[in-house]
């Protein structure tokens, strides 16, 4: 809003161009580029064997966290997290092992109770269906070192056209070792 | 803009009042939309409360900025010899924004919605250099370039990080990097601290009020790599900055004739920000698609960007010289 440039300033040929000029913005694009470098080196790096993805509260701080929950899911509650919709993504801040088992704690009510969802993480995916409780069940998966998300399909539910979106929930994955 | 080799201004009624309503300004959002959201999230009290403030410090804000035009001199000295920028360009932003969201598709669509998060971002990060400046000036102790790092670069961390919380991440197709963009927002958070941390070594920090000042913008976008819902993560901040809005407004419209000026603002406040409030969600009325007011919405708010970056240029004589009148420490 207030502009802070000082007034022995050249009069600007644009605002870009000013704006690219200043030694601060120039610092400021070099260090955010050393950053990101740093970030991408360090995101290759696979999540080691044992990782439990904890999708219940308390809901951590961002980095205590190996997953984003950006628009998919709603709150954190005791026992997981409901999905918002259909579709349900959880984005993992490294790649899963090129090859393990995923151990899938979750639970659905209503309609969903006992129906078959799909879990998919790369090529690898496999239908499983839970109950009200949360409850376990365990898919092998085998990529090439480049999955970065879990997805979740729900089927389409005639009976219920998707008002009531608290019906499907995740409490927590935990990433295992091949076996 | 130089600054004064003394600081008596920081003490004088006007300084004096303005920084701490800032202050509390910050706070209020910052106190309120955590406990909101996290301590007590089923009190209606506490949710009817934010989203009052929720209501004066976005469309409330933005239609305050607006005053400007009622202004007679703001509008023969700058406005009107200026007509291409205050009147063309945003009259032409607004209707292109609705012509752009009636007749783009969802994906097309999402990445305008993210292009004017970006900006709307750096609008914020250009305040805050802005309030870094007023408290320098007050203060009348220079901002440092360490120091003008370091906000620069939480402006940034900012637009990287605003990204997973609130735009359409899934259809712009950012939505496999949420991750990175989160971490590289945090990286350069922290770099900004440290740029913080090293511009307190080059000089050793006081206990006054642009310290406080600067330590508070330092946390501005804190939010973000704390919280993991929208409200506590973006709009703790983006709503802190409309309220900040409203106490700058609040001095230039007080005056010789105060009362007349915040009635102005009030009924700017409140009519206009209901009319924003009203084109953001047209959809309770039967019929009406709600793109081109979307569209339009989202203009007008990008007339606000311009307007504001226009009016408080305090490097170009006019506008200096007019706020001065109003904020006594920079005279």
């Amino acid at each position: 809003m207030v502009s802070t440039q000082r007034s022995q300033d050249p009069a600007p040929a644009s605002y870009i161009g000013s704006a690219l000029r200043k030694r601060e913005n120039q610092l400021a694009a070099g260090i955010t580029l050393v950053v990101a470098v740093l970030v991408a080196l360090f995101m290759q790096r696979p999540l080691p064997p044992g990782t439990v993805i904890e999708l219940a509260e308390p809901e951590g701080f961002g980095l205590a966290r190996d997953f984003t929950p950006v628009n998919f899911w709603w709150k954190a509650v005791s026992t997981g997290r409901w999905t918002q919709g259909p579709e349900a993504q959880v984005l993992l801040n490294r790649p899963l092992p090129e090859r393990g088992h995923l151990l899938i704690e979750a639970f659905g009510i209503g309609d969903y109770r006992g129906v078959p969802i799909e879990v998919r993480a790369g090529p690898s995916r496999q239908k499983m269906a839970f109950g009200e409780h949360p409850s376990r069940m365990r898919m092998p998966f085998a990529n090439e070192g480049d999955v970065y998300v879990i997805e979740i399909s729900l089927p389409p539910i005639p009976e219920s056209p998707g008002d009531d979106l608290h019906a499907f929930g995740l409490s927590r994955i935990t990433v295992e070792a091949a076996r | 803009m130089t600054a004064p080799a003394a600081s008596p201004a920081i003490g004088a009624p006007n300084g004096a009042l303005f920084f701490p309503l800032l202050l509390l300004a910050t706070a209020v959002t910052f106190v309120l939309f955590p406990l909101a959201s996290h301590v007590f999230p089923e009190t209606a009290s506490l949710t009817e409360l934010t989203v009052w403030v929720m209501f004066v410090g976005s469309g409330g804000h933005v239609a305050a900025s607006f005053f400007f035009y009622t202004d007679r001199e703001i509008r023969e000295k700058l406005l009107f010899p200026q007509r291409g920028r205050f009147f063309l360009v945003p009259v032409a932003i607004v209707l292109g924004s609705a012509l752009f969201f009636s007749f783009t598709g969802p994906v097309v669509a999402a990445w305008g919605i993210t292009a004017y998060w970006v900006w709307q971002t750096h609008h914020y990060s250009r305040q805050n250099h802005g309030i870094l400046a007023f408290a320098s000036r007050a203060g009348g102790v220079p901002v440092t370039k360490l120091e003008r790092l370091a906000l620069t670069l939480c402006g940034v961390a900012g637009v990287i990080g605003m990204t997973t919380f609130v735009t359409p991440i899934a259809e712009t197709g950012l939505l496999a990097w949420g991750w990175y963009l989160h971490t590289v927002g945090l990286g350069v958070y922290a770099a900004a601290w440290v740029c913080y941390g090293l511009s307190l070594l080059q000089r050793a920090p006081a206990l006054d009020m642009r310290s406080l000042m600067l330590l508070v913008l330092m946390l501005f976008f804190g939010p973000l790599f704390l919280f993991s819902d929208p409200l506590s993560a973006v709009f703790t901040y983006a709503i802190a900055h409309g309220l900040q809005y409203l106490v700058f407004m609040g001095f230039v419209v007080s005056g010789r004739r105060a009362l007349a000026g915040f009635g102005v603002l009030a009924a700017f406040v409140l009519l206009g920000g209901g009319l924003l409030y009203a084109f953001m969600r047209p959809e309770g009325q039967r019929g009406i698609s709600p793109e081109p007011f979307f569209g339009a919405y989202l203009g007008i708010v990008m007339w606000h960007f311009l307007l504001d970056a226009g009016v408080w240029r305090l490097s170009d004589p006019f506008q200096r010289s007019y706020m001065a009148r109003h904020f006594d420490f920079l005279r």
